[in-house]
């Protein structure tokens, strides 16, 4: 499976966002992004998930075009900064009512998910009253749980503590070897550094390759 | 659950709160006399004021405050990650109205039976017949009003922001309470009498008061069909101001407030409403 974008643009209120971004990126391997806040790697992510639509250019998810053949990506997981779940709800609730939308998993595998981010699935706290670092296991949760062959991560480890960051990182790698595409954008050098298998610098907009010592 | 059990503490309170005058009463009340007391019945357009408006409304504007940003909230909370498993934004949109649906019945009932239960202390309350056509009519009348507000504050915010879309709707309310005065006023120039308890001057400027949604919510302006109802409520004698009328009126324009939620929530990239939370 290829993920490729060609010349991809846009602009937001005559601001530049993203400038002729070319990528061709493959399955079974971890991209990293990077680059300083508002560089671009959020909007990157949400133009190629088909989340927010480009002004010009092309993606493709192998031979089928977004938003031609397909509205989004059809097998994603996302993590996107400044997004959450229903702070009245439980975290499994809140999963279920995602997973209830495709109905691709079982709630025991919904409670795998769960288990499998250090989280209790019979947790009756609500979402709400999750600390930073729950809230952030939660989502990266409901990113894997139907198995996707894309995910995007932007800085799944924000929040976490030592041990998280390390469940989160044996996640990305687990995900890996059972074939997913993985996007990974993170301000935190060691999860590039031992995470991507090809990193991209993006500035302004622009990207270009590159590796982790540049930066 | 707890959302439910949040609403019918709300409802309570503001029931009580409402209705404590009636405490200074030893009386026979009716069913019907509660519901017409909450559906701001004690009071006509010829000696209304300002007060007593705020302080009716006050529960409906309090039920917009909480309920009218709930859908927008979830629109910036978790739309991310439901929009990223379907794209059909409207079935999303539809599901979330629904939910608001049996909230707004739950806070009314709860409202209501809280000021009956709290006129039983010092009164008789007698539960008449009639008092179902009309709990059904304050329901439907009360209930179509706090849903076409709510959802109209959602669907601003969603447009703009949470404080435009109160800002916007509640704006509106306070313009129509102040509404009233000028139509007092305009009755008192189309007639030669300028008592203010010149109550056929509304009856026959029905159209005066029709223009201002919130007339609608007084039950005791209109006229029915039914009998044993109007007997109850026509305290203006021939005015053409049938409680039906207000039923169809507010469920039509229901109706249309949601197509357009539905359009708003189809077109708006959910990513870039996400002010609240200083997202772009």
């Amino acid at each position: 499976m290829k993920l490729i974008a060609k010349d991809v643009c846009k602009s937001i209120r005559k601001k530049t966002i993203l400038s002729n971004i070319n990528l061709e990126l493959e399955s079974g391997t971890v991209y990293g992004f990077v680059g300083r806040n508002g560089s671009g790697k959020t909007m990157l992510f949400r133009a190629l998930s088909g989340l927010m639509k480009i002004d010009s250019g092309s993606i493709f998810l192998d031979d089928k075009e977004l938003h031609k053949d397909m509205p989004f990506l059809p097998s994603m997981g996302i993590i996107l900064e400044n997004a959450g779940l229903y702070p009245e709800y439980t975290g499994m609730k809140n999963l279920k009512l995602l997973a209830n939308i495709n109905k691709k998993i079982t709630d025991e595998q919904i409670a795998d998910a769960i288990t499998r981010v250090g989280l209790d699935p019979k947790d009756k706290r609500t979402f709400r009253k999750y600390s930073l670092g729950m809230k952030q296991r939660i989502v990266i949760a409901q990113a894997i749980m139907e198995k996707p062959d894309v995910i995007f991560l932007d800085e799944p480890t924000n929040g976490l503590d030592e041990d998280g960051i390390e469940d989160v990182r044996n996640i990305i790698t687990e995900e890996k070897e059972r074939g997913a595409l993985i996007l990974l954008a993170s301000h935190n050098k060691e999860d590039i550094r031992l995470l991507a298998d090809k990193v991209f610098y993006i500035s302004n907009g622009v990207l270009k390759e590159g590796i982790i010592d540049e930066s | 659950m707890k959302s439910t059990l949040k609403t019918i503490i709300i409802g309570v309170v503001c029931g009580i709160l409402c209705n404590l005058a009636i405490l200074v009463y030893n009386e026979d009340f009716t069913f019907s006399d509660i519901i017409l007391r909450f559906s701001q019945s004690q009071y006509g357009l010829e000696n209304t004021n300002l007060v007593v408006l705020v302080q009716w409304n006050f529960p409906l504007l309090l039920f917009q405050a909480i309920y009218g940003t709930h859908i927008y909230k979830h629109f910036c909370n978790a739309s991310v990650y439901f929009f990223s498993r379907t794209n059909n934004k409207v079935k999303w949109f539809l599901k979330e109205t629904l939910l608001l649906i049996p909230q707004i019945f739950v806070f009314l009932l709860s409202e209501l039976l809280a000021g009956t239960a709290l006129a039983m202390i010092t009164n008789n309350v007698i539960f008449d017949k009639t008092s179902i056509i009309l709990l059904v009519y304050y329901l439907a009348i009360t209930s179509l009003w706090l849903f076409l507000t709510s959802m109209l504050v959602n669907i601003i915010s969603i447009k703009f922001t949470s404080s435009v879309g109160y800002g916007v709707v509640a704006g509106i309310e306070l313009a129509c309470m102040a509404l009233f005065f000028t139509i007092r006023n305009k009755m008192f120039e189309l007639g030669e009498s300028r008592s203010i308890y010149d109550v056929d001057l509304v009856a026959k400027n029905p159209v005066l008061i029709k223009i201002d949604p919130l007339a609608h919510l007084n039950l005791s302006w209109h006229t029915s069909k039914i009998e044993s109802v109007n007997k109850l409520i026509s305290r203006y004698i021939g005015i053409d101001f049938d409680l039906n009328f207000s039923v169809v009126l507010f469920a039509a324009i229901s109706v249309v407030v949601v197509i357009i939620g539905c359009i708003v929530a189809k077109n708006v990239e959910f990513i870039a409403t996400n002010r609240e939370t200083g997202g772009n």
